[in-house]
């Protein structure tokens, strides 16, 4: 599935001032390509990536997801694209508390009325090293496991495009790149187009395409 | 510093605040109207002290005071006081238009002492003032038998053998205390014409009172001590104008208990929803205490800044809170306005507010408690781990919980000025949470095993209230209690309703005659028997006094203390000033049944019995102290006799079938000189009518009740109550509402980042309000069956132990009170949770940092 990103302009206020974040965004990614945005902090990464997501609306501009313009979509139509078609993961994991690890990936894909979520759910935790931590609570488990558990959730329907921010953000080195190993592998394996948000170097390096932001634009690296 | 940070942060969270007072106000109102008007009425009533008791200091007595004790009043009060001397008893009034039973006040030319009597004419009578029925054979009459028989001045009516006149209606009584106090209404004669109207014979029930006027309050209060010392017969009151002003106040008091109690539950409720409201606030609030403490703060301090917004907002509350209680108060007077004879505005007084102000700090402080020592006990290093900051109370920590149940304990108490009836409430309402806490706990465990739905909304739903255990408990125990209060007057009204009704339509009599003399039994029967009427029965009533309860002397008690310091104290000293009245029957009647002991074994034998067999009605017996076994000592007209309590009775009072606390074996008290009372069973109206005046004429002393007008005239009376009690209850109701509405409108709110991420992996906004919906419905079917159950149990209580009825189970308001739970639980958390959803994700995600 591919991403195209055309003109793309947002602005916060502050107070009457009005900050201008993105100005005039464009990117074209292809699809199963994996490109990582980078940026200084405040550049503007996790407001693209959230207007790519969906969970939020450009002052002007258009992501174009196949041949979907997602700001012509409303809220309804919005919710049930992204449910099918992106897989978010987030730096705080955003583990449903009560849910267990096991509960947390067959979630969407129960909403979406998945087939088999249970199987699915246990072979991708299986995969992702997690097989004797299924039943736990996220309270439970550690930053890499419960970010391993996102990750899980975010592949749970097959989604065609992946929006990860800052998926190691929150985890040691070693567990950072034990981690992202695993969320390559998978990625590869499905050929799912992704878009990782990082300030890690390495882990840009180790994308197909490096985007960087840099004044409201997005440059080539 | 510290202030600053506080108004800012509450000014900052203006929607807290606000919500926060308008729960507490809520409760408070009902509690401060309350107040306000048993000040008003009070204050009132002492300041109408001596014309209630139109006197400075009042003897009185159940039988005509003999000829030493004359003496002795005069020697202590002083022969040459300006006194007034008065009957008052029951007699049947016979008109041209039908007969009805009045309350007969024979007064001299010195009543009333203090205060007026006015007329319909206009005319307004004090006690220096010469009086038209004393100057010929005429009568006063209420207004009530101008309404009722239509009499007006100069109709002739008849009183025993007197033949008067009316002179005048009587529009207001100043010497009157409560309207609904008496049946019959009032009539006023010459004292002089009582002898040769042949009303008050051998054993006819009467009281005679001396009244006094002594302008110094020490000579009064010495002379009532006097008096005290002199007379140990309990059967003698003495009450000066100050006890009087007081204990006139207290009969309305049973009523303002018992709504006093209901406004504690509103109050509980409205607690109950401000310390949830406060924990959400705090909940999200912590991790500044935790940024806060790890920059230097002392514990004491963040505490601090908790407990000043507490005190301010609990202070803050008190405005709202005299708005609406100033808005309830004409509510309140209009219900009860019908038992007070003068015009009262109550006001809410300095004392309401000041109370107001006390239970909205103390109260806030209490129920927030157990948050507030969270902040205490919170840990800046929680900054460094991944788990949230939450403010659940684990409920095996329960100890921050006791200073509200024992604050509750002495609201309760104070409120019903009783410490038994006050525990009782607080006992009987925990339990009632225990239980709820209890069902809860196994609804959520229950739960815990339904794998059964296909939908994720159903399944992730029920797994949500199963594995949220302590909010789940929360909403189930609150949702649960308000359907057991709103549940219970219904319920009651019910019961009380169909006691009267089922007896109407069967066992019911229609009159009920008292006063009956030895010598008009036989002429009376002979004469029921020509019109072909049969009564249930002739019970004889001998007049008596209690003097010994095994071997201790059964004397005054705390009338030197004037002022009873609770409910219980009050009625045991009534019951122990109070004459007694002794009966005899071979066997038990229809309407009583012995729960304790054995029945009487036959007649009384001299020969073989020390002590005459006794049955003590079981209530009776309980206030008094009484148990089988015990040996009671009577005076009967001088002569002392004794009995052993062989059994204990119930009564049914309401059956309205002739009964007595005290009955004796047959054979001891058959020649004591004694009076007769019997009914007569259910006629028609215009018999019933005919019969009431021929009797009334043929046995003029004998006093007529007429059952069903006295029927009415109580559930006139038990209407008017409900009334306000009802007016209470939609206070407590709509305050458990908007409780719910807080609490699961906060439930929602706390979870608005678990339903955003609902939103983010792909689930549609019908499905998200559908998953929120189903927890509450859920939770709310299972509370509002379950208290709705309960709440025919607390009636049934109430009913069994307070009313003595027997219970009727209906079946329409327990099912209306469970789906009005449920379909406003479904309402609210709709409406909550679609504001919700309709918010953007990402701004719910950038708040969680």
């Amino acid at each position: 599935m591919s991403l195209i990103v055309k003109n793309l302009c947002k602005s916060f206020y502050q107070g009457d001032d009005k900050v201008p974040v993105l100005q005039s965004v464009n990117a074209e990614i292809k699809n199963g390509e994996i490109v990582a945005i980078v940026g200084e902090s405040g550049s503007g990464k996790s407001t693209l990536l959230s207007l790519l997501a969906g969970l939020d609306r450009a002052d002007e501009g258009q992501v174009i997801v196949d041949s979907f313009d997602l700001s012509k979509l409303d809220e309804r139509s919005l919710t049930k694209f992204r449910g099918e078609n992106i897989g978010i993961v987030f730096q705080q994991y955003h583990l449903v508390s009560h849910l267990t690890a096991l509960e947390n990936v067959m979630l969407p894909m129960e909403i979406l009325k998945k087939d088999e979520a249970q199987e699915r759910a246990h072979s991708l935790l299986k995969e992702l090293g997690l097989e004797h931590r299924l039943h736990q609570f996220p309270s439970r488990m550690s930053g890499g496991e419960c970010q391993r558990v996102a990750i899980a959730r975010a592949l749970a329907v097959r989604p065609k495009i992946i929006l990860a921010d800052e998926p190691s953000g929150n985890l040691d080195v070693q567990t950072g790149e034990k981690v992202m190993d695993t969320f390559f592998n998978i990625i590869k394996k499905y050929q799912m187009t992704t878009i990782l948000v990082t300030h890690s170097e390495p882990l840009a390096k180790r994308c197909q395409k490096v985007l960087r932001l840099f004044q409201g634009q997005l440059l080539e690296a | 510093m510290l202030l600053k940070w506080v108004v800012r942060e509450l000014l900052r969270n203006w929607k807290f605040s606000l919500f926060f007072i308008f729960n507490l106000s809520l409760g408070l109102s009902g509690y401060v109207a309350l107040e306000g008007f048993k000040t008003s009425l009070q204050e009132k009533m002492n300041q109408n002290a001596k014309a209630i008791l139109s006197a400075d200091l009042s003897i009185s007595t159940r039988r005509e005071f003999t000829s030493e004790e004359i003496s002795q009043i005069d020697k202590i009060v002083g022969a040459d006081t300006w006194r007034s001397r008065a009957y008052e008893f029951f007699a049947m009034l016979n008109t041209q238009q039908g007969s009805r039973l009045v309350l007969v006040r024979a007064i001299d030319e010195n009543y009333p002492i203090y205060g007026s009597i006015e007329f319909a004419s206009k005319k307004k009578v004090l006690g220096s003032d010469k009086k038209e029925i004393l100057l010929s054979p005429s009568i006063w009459i209420y207004s009530e038998l101008h309404s009722q028989l239509g009499l007006s001045a100069g109709d002739a009516v008849q009183l025993g053998s007197l033949k008067l006149t009316v002179a005048d209606v009587v529009e207001k009584d100043g010497t009157q205390t409560f309207r609904a106090a008496s049946i019959a209404p009032r009539v006023f004669i010459n004292r002089e014409l009582l002898k040769q109207s042949g009303l008050i014979q051998y054993g006819s029930t009467f009281t005679q009172s001396f009244f006094f006027k002594i302008a110094d309050e020490i000579v009064v209060e010495k002379a009532k001590s006097q008096l005290l010392e002199s007379f140990k017969d309990p059967g003698i009151r003495i009450d000066t104008s100050k006890s009087a002003g007081q204990e006139s106040g207290r009969q309305l008091g049973y009523l303002q208990d018992y709504l006093g109690l209901v406004a504690i539950v509103a109050l509980f409720m409205s607690s109950l929803g401000a310390a949830y409201i406060f924990r959400l606030f705090l909940v999200e609030r912590m991790r500044e205490v935790a940024i806060l403490r790890s920059l230097g703060m002392q514990a004491t301090t963040a505490v601090s800044i908790y407990v000043v917004q507490v005190v301010i907002l609990g202070t803050l509350s008190l405005f709202p809170t005299l708005i609406v209680a100033g808005a309830i108060l004409p509510f309140f007077s209009k219900a009860l306005n019908v038992f007070i004879p003068f015009d009262l505005e109550p006001a809410v007084s300095g004392t309401a507010v000041a109370l107001a102000l006390l239970v909205g700090v103390v109260g806030s402080l209490v129920v927030c408690l157990p948050f507030l020592l969270k902040i205490r006990d919170l840990k800046p290093i929680k900054l460094f781990s991944e788990e949230k900051f939450s403010n659940e109370i684990e409920v095996s920590k329960f100890w921050p919980f006791l200073p509200g149940v024992f604050a509750f304990w002495v609201l309760a108490m104070t409120q019903a000025n009783s410490i038994k009836i006050g525990s009782v409430f607080i006992i009987g309402f925990f339990s009632v949470l225990l239980v709820l806490f209890g069902s809860g706990l196994v609804l959520l465990n229950l739960l815990k095993f339904v794998r059964v739905f296909q939908s994720w909304v159903l399944k992730y739903s029920i797994l949500g209230i199963s594995r949220r255990k302590t909010s789940s408990l929360a909403i189930f125990i609150s949702l649960g209690l308000g359907s057991l209060l709103i549940n219970i007057l219904p319920q009651l009204t019910v019961s009380l309703e169909n006691e009267f009704k089922t007896e109407e339509t069967s066992k019911i009599p229609s009159l009920f005659l008292f006063d009956i003399q030895d010598d008009q039994v036989k002429p009376m029967k002979d004469f029921l028997q020509l019109e072909s009427i049969s009564s249930i029965g002739f019970s004889p009533m001998i007049r008596a006094r209690l003097l010994r309860v095994n071997g201790n002397d059964f004397e005054r008690k705390l009338e030197e203390g004037q002022v009873f310091r609770t409910r219980e104290e009050e009625t045991e000293a009534r019951f122990r000033n109070r004459g007694i009245n002794l009966s005899y029957r071979d066997q038990i009647s229809d309407s009583e049944v012995i729960v304790a002991g054995r029945p009487f074994a036959g007649v009384f034998n001299g020969n073989t019995q020390k002590h005459a067999e006794l049955s003590i009605e079981n209530k009776y017996a309980d206030r008094l102290g009484i148990k089988i076994g015990d040996i009671i000592h009577f005076d009967v007209q001088g002569i002392e006799i004794s009995g052993q309590v062989v059994n204990l009775r119930k009564v049914k009072w309401t059956s309205f079938q002739p009964n007595f606390f005290v009955m004796v074996q047959d054979g001891v008290l058959n020649e004591a000189p004694k009076t007769y009372i019997t009914a007569l069973p259910k006629l028609p109206e215009v018999k019933k009518n005919e019969l009431q005046r021929a009797l009334a004429d043929k046995f003029s002393n004998v006093s007529i009740v007429d059952v069903q007008r006295t029927v009415d005239e109580v559930l006139k009376v038990a209407k008017q109550m409900n009334w306000s009690l009802e007016l209470m209850a939609i206070l407590a109701l709509f305050t458990g509402y908007v409780v719910m509405y807080s609490i699961v409108s906060s439930q929602v709110r706390l979870r608005r980042w678990e339903l955003n991420m609902l939103k983010i992996v792909g689930a549609g906004f019908g499905s998200i309000t559908g998953y929120i919906v189903t927890e509450f419905l859920v939770l709310a079917l299972g509370a509002g069956l379950i208290g709705s159950a309960l709440s025919i149990l607390v009636s049934y209580g109430i009913s069994y132990y307070v009313f003595e009825g027997s219970f009727v189970w209906d079946w329409f308001y327990p099912l209306l009170t469970a789906l009005g739970v449920c379909f406003l639980s479904v309402v609210v958390s709709f409406l909550a949770s679609r504001r919700v959803v309709r918010e953007s994700p990402l701004v719910i995600l950038q708040e969680e940092r």
